[in-house]
């Protein structure tokens, strides 16, 4: 013989077990939803080959600024670089030639943007190796966040229209590396 | 009047050396040591090597970092304005610690509020359970008992019989 009042007492208890494991499981929904958006938020936007560009601003050593949404009509050949890194060494030489054949014609541009450095020693190698293409700092690393750099050197080829058309992670072996990479903008 | 003339020449010499002296004081630059930079280094990490506190990282763009930080130091700067200019130049990732504004909050209020959450539900369940287990209902002997005191009955007289024929 089992007393009512004890069932009445354990199902009151059940509904509000119930009661418990929705709002639980509402809330715990709710909080893996804002972390998701805050981890996609901070994660940046999507880089990918054939979309548009994540767009930026570099304010280069001599103070010039360079917005890349203003830079439409123009290929731009960012790369990113440090004085630590040994490999941009012979890589920022070759860029410099291929700089040298396209800056008359005004339709291509060079952007270097120097990775977690310090400033003196990146001023000493941008005097050292003659560099004339503008370079500034990536205050903030927001430039490398936004394209998801991982090391140096690593180049990005930016078309007319905005749209990422290439990626180079390493180095460019040679000044003929960096003009078809270069050509890939036309394609 | 020699008393007065020898005050005069001493407040003269103490006030030129004040006047000279001081400005040469004030340019030297600040003695530096290695521990005060590797105290301010040791809070700070090398963004390119991953989880690696920068007094003990040996790239050179830590040995480059920590020569800034001395060079800071040797400019006045307090520790707090060291830290804070990494962190503009190079971003978040160079502190131990996410800062605490926005969403960042999460990471510090999320842990906690989980473990307390837990802790809440434990207790509430261990609770539910005393009052459940002082809840259970004593059984009256019904015809069931009946029939295992008839089986026991029947049991015993089978083993006596045993007894007696054995």
């Amino acid at each position: 013989m089992v007393d009512p009042s004890v069932e009445k007492t354990g199902s009151r208890v059940s509904r509000g077990s119930i009661v418990w494991f929705v709002l639980s499981g509402v809330l715990i929904l709710g909080l893996m939803l804002m972390i998701g958006v805050w981890m996609k938020k901070s994660d940046g936007a999507t880089l990918e080959i054939g979309k548009t560009a994540p767009d930026f601003s570099l304010t280069s050593f001599a103070g010039d600024t360079y917005t890349l949404s203003e830079l439409r009509g123009k290929v731009v050949l960012v790369n990113m670089w440090a004085s630590w890194c040994f490999t941009c060494d012979e890589e920022s030489n070759m860029l410099q030639e291929v700089w040298e054949e396209v800056e008359p014609t005004g339709e291509v541009l060079i952007l270097g943007v120097d990775y977690v450095d310090t400033e003196k020693p990146a001023l000493e190698f941008i005097l050292s190796h003659g560099l004339t293409y503008p370079n500034g700092p990536d205050l903030g690393s927001n430039i490398s966040k936004l394209y998801k750099v991982s090391g140096v050197p690593e180049t990005f080829l930016i078309d007319q229209n905005g749209i990422l058309k290439a990626i180079q992670i390493g180095p460019f072996t040679s000044s003929e590396d960096v003009r078809s990479f270069l050509a890939q903008a036309g394609e | 009047m020699k008393k007065n003339l020898w005050f005069s020449a001493l407040f003269i010499t103490l006030f030129m050396l004040f006047y000279l002296v001081s400005p040469v004081a004030a340019d030297d630059p600040v003695l530096v040591s290695d521990d005060d930079v590797n105290e301010i280094a040791e809070q700070l990490y090398c963004p390119v090597c991953e989880n690696v506190p920068l007094d003990v990282c040996p790239t050179k763009a830590c040995i480059d970092w920590r020569t800034v930080i001395r060079e800071m130091l040797e400019e006045g700067k307090q520790n707090d304005e060291i830290i804070a200019h990494f962190s503009s130049q190079y971003g978040w990732s160079v502190l131990p610690m996410p800062p605490r504004v926005g969403l960042n909050w999460l990471i510090y209020i999320l842990p906690p509020a989980i473990i307390m959450a837990g802790g809440v539900l434990l207790i509430t369940l261990i609770r539910k359970g005393k009052t459940q287990s002082d809840q259970i209902p004593v059984e009256t002997p019904s015809h069931d008992s009946k029939n295992l005191e008839d089986y026991l009955a029947i049991i015993d007289q089978d083993l006596k019989d045993k007894e007696n024929n054995g």
